[in-house]
């Protein structure tokens, strides 16, 4: 195994960014322009990456569908009379994000320039990004809206207020873990919650550390998993289980693979006794769980 | 047609058997009639833990490259559609259910399943396998109770997604645009084969750690599927007083030589050696 590539020698990079960085060391120059404009331009982001990844390390045990959240939100968005065009990853590289906050700075050099480059061919006036890591990273590291004038919005901020319905298949209670990179770093704390109230027959409830005081899901950037983080992380389910909730939802594919990671593990070691009877699902899968037929 | 069923053990019928070298080989199909016998193009799914669909296989020759046991042997299939050899697992027992092969498979035509969650179906080697599985720490052992006790929908244990599966179904029934996110799949693929090219495997080597290279990841030990590497704590100097440095250590008697852990060390601290 040859590895020429610039990998930093002091975090451990699960496989799925090391895929990353050789997909950002291909050099692709040739112009694209899309079929018809668009307004709206929609970021599914590594979801795939991360699902190879744990279905080869047998860490989510076989049910890791990281997929099915770019699919959700495409969904959703469409519902909404969204027409959004989609930034295919053939085309578009990872956001970065991991890269830079890992140190990575030529990598994330790298994607930057090229997703600049594809951004402004596409011509899309309003970037949507179902990942929490992906928003924060155009709307600040970017900078968008400053150097090209696309405004960068997190879905459920993108279907906030479009008077769409949602109606639960039976009563449940649910509880909204805000991600780090949408809460406390940009500050929305509310449009989740507001999507979360439109869903009829849904109860929700919020954690014993909510919103800026919000525990962490322990990994973030994919840094380091250790005995500390699980414990933050445990720590985070426990106040699920003293909520009494259903199902944990997070506005972050990495929340959504962590804290997944975690309750498998638990259900693997049953003798070790840390159990919490709930589910942990991203928004964007519960919401199409609740969809209503149009009339 | 695009890839093995996953849930060919429930969904298909056993229709006849082949000799292996040591155990015969059972063949399923999805009735008696969609098996024409060798020389037909009708040859359904050969193999139970190393199951093959014949219908989809193109003889690529990835897996019998891939195998670090030496599973895989050639048959004549004549007059089959997508090519005229397969590749037969015929030393199926001395899978090491690595799942190399399903991984480098270009067209998914393979299916690793573990012994011990093969129910009622589990052939003699499932009770070599579980005694294999007393010598394993006890983290490993653990699983197999509760994988027996799990619905038929899950290989490892009961998974309450119920609302996850929800949302599933309803995406099922959608035809949706593509977001290129599939090259995944094939990117790791062409990574994994890098590596396979790469090292030397097999039962005549063992993986070792470089203990000034290791930085405690535990990357490896994920990857492992025989519960063969620990974390050892060698009284190193340790960075704070609070975090305890611990290096990988390869347990020699389960090790297979399958070169996985080599593949996650991010650090390139696992080497492969040849047995003395």
């Amino acid at each position: 195994m040859s590895r020429t590539k610039p990998y930093s020698r002091t975090i451990p990079h699960p496989l799925f960014e090391r895929l990353i960085v050789e997909d950002a060391m291909k050099e692709e120059k040739e112009p694209w322009k899309p079929e018809r404009p668009h307004e709206y331009g929609y970021f599914p982001g590594c979801v795939d990456f991360m699902d190879v990844e744990v279905k080869f390390t047998h860490l989510n045990k076989g049910d890791a569908d990281h997929a099915s959240i770019a699919a959700a939100s495409i969904k959703l968005l469409n519902y909404a009379d969204i027409d959004p065009l989609i930034l295919d990853m053939n085309i578009f590289k990872c956001s970065g994000h991991d890269q830079l906050w890992q140190g990575q700075l030529e990598v994330f050099d790298t994607l930057k320039e090229h997703n600049m480059r594809r951004l402004k061919e596409s011509g899309i006036k309003i970037i949507t990004c179902s990942c929490a890591e992906c928003y924060r990273t155009f709307a600040v590291d970017y900078d968008l809206p400053g150097t090209l004038g696309i405004k960068v919005e997190h879905i459920t901020q993108t279907l906030q207020g479009r008077g769409l319905k949602f109606k639960a298949p039976e009563d449940v209670t649910v509880a909204y873990h805000d991600p780090c990179r949408l809460g406390r770093m940009m500050g929305e704390y509310e449009a989740p919650r507001d999507l979360i109230q439109l869903v009829d027959g849904a109860k929700m409830v919020e954690l014993e550390n909510n919103k800026e005081r919000a525990l962490c899901c322990g990994v973030s950037s994919m840094m380091y998993c250790n005995d500390a983080t699980k414990a933050v992380r445990r720590k985070r389910l426990d106040q699920g289980t003293d909520a009494g909730i259903d199902i944990m939802l997070g506005g972050c594919p990495k929340c959504y693979m962590h804290m997944q990671c975690m309750l498998n593990e638990e259900r693997m070691n049953p003798e070790e006794g840390h159990h919490h009877d709930y589910e942990m699902m991203d928004l964007m899968q519960f919401l199409v769980a609740c969809l209503e037929e149009k009339s | 047609m695009a890839e093995i069923d996953k849930n060919f053990m429930s969904t298909y019928q056993k229709v006849a058997t082949h000799d292996g070298d040591s155990e015969p080989i059972q063949i399923w199909a999805k009735d008696s009639d969609s098996y024409g016998g060798v020389g037909t193009d009708k040859l359904g799914i050969w193999g139970s833990v190393v199951a093959i669909d014949f219908d989809i296989c193109v003889a690529d020759g990835a897996c019998v490259d891939a195998c670090p046991v030496d599973v895989f042997d050639w048959i004549d299939t004549p007059n089959h559609p997508a090519s005229d050899t397969k590749a037969i697992g015929v030393r199926e027992p001395d899978c090491i259910v690595c799942r190399a092969c399903e991984e480098v498979c270009p067209v998914d035509a393979i299916l690793i399943t573990d012994p011990g969650d093969i129910g009622s179906g589990a052939q003699a080697e499932s009770a070599e396998k579980e005694e294999a599985t007393d010598e394993m720490p006890a983290e490993a052992k653990t699983e197999t109770p509760v994988a027996v006790a799990s619905d038929s929908t899950s290989l490892f244990f009961h998974k309450p997604n119920k609302w996850l599966n929800r949302a599933k179904e309803v995406l099922d029934k959608e035809e949706l645009p593509s977001t290129g996110i599939e090259k995944a799949k094939d990117m790791f693929k062409d990574l994994r084969k890098q590596t396979l090219d790469a090292l030397p495997r097999g039962k005549d080597y063992i993986a070792l750690v470089d203990n000034e290279k290791c930085i405690g990841c535990t990357q490896c030990v994920y990857f492992c599927n025989f519960a063969s590497i620990d974390m050892i704590s060698w009284d190193l100097q340790a960075r704070t007083s609070q975090f305890e440095s611990k290096k990988a250590l390869i347990l020699d008697d389960t090790c297979t030589g399958c070169t996985l852990c080599a593949f996650a060390c991010p650090v390139e601290a696992i080497t492969m050696e040849a047995k003395i």
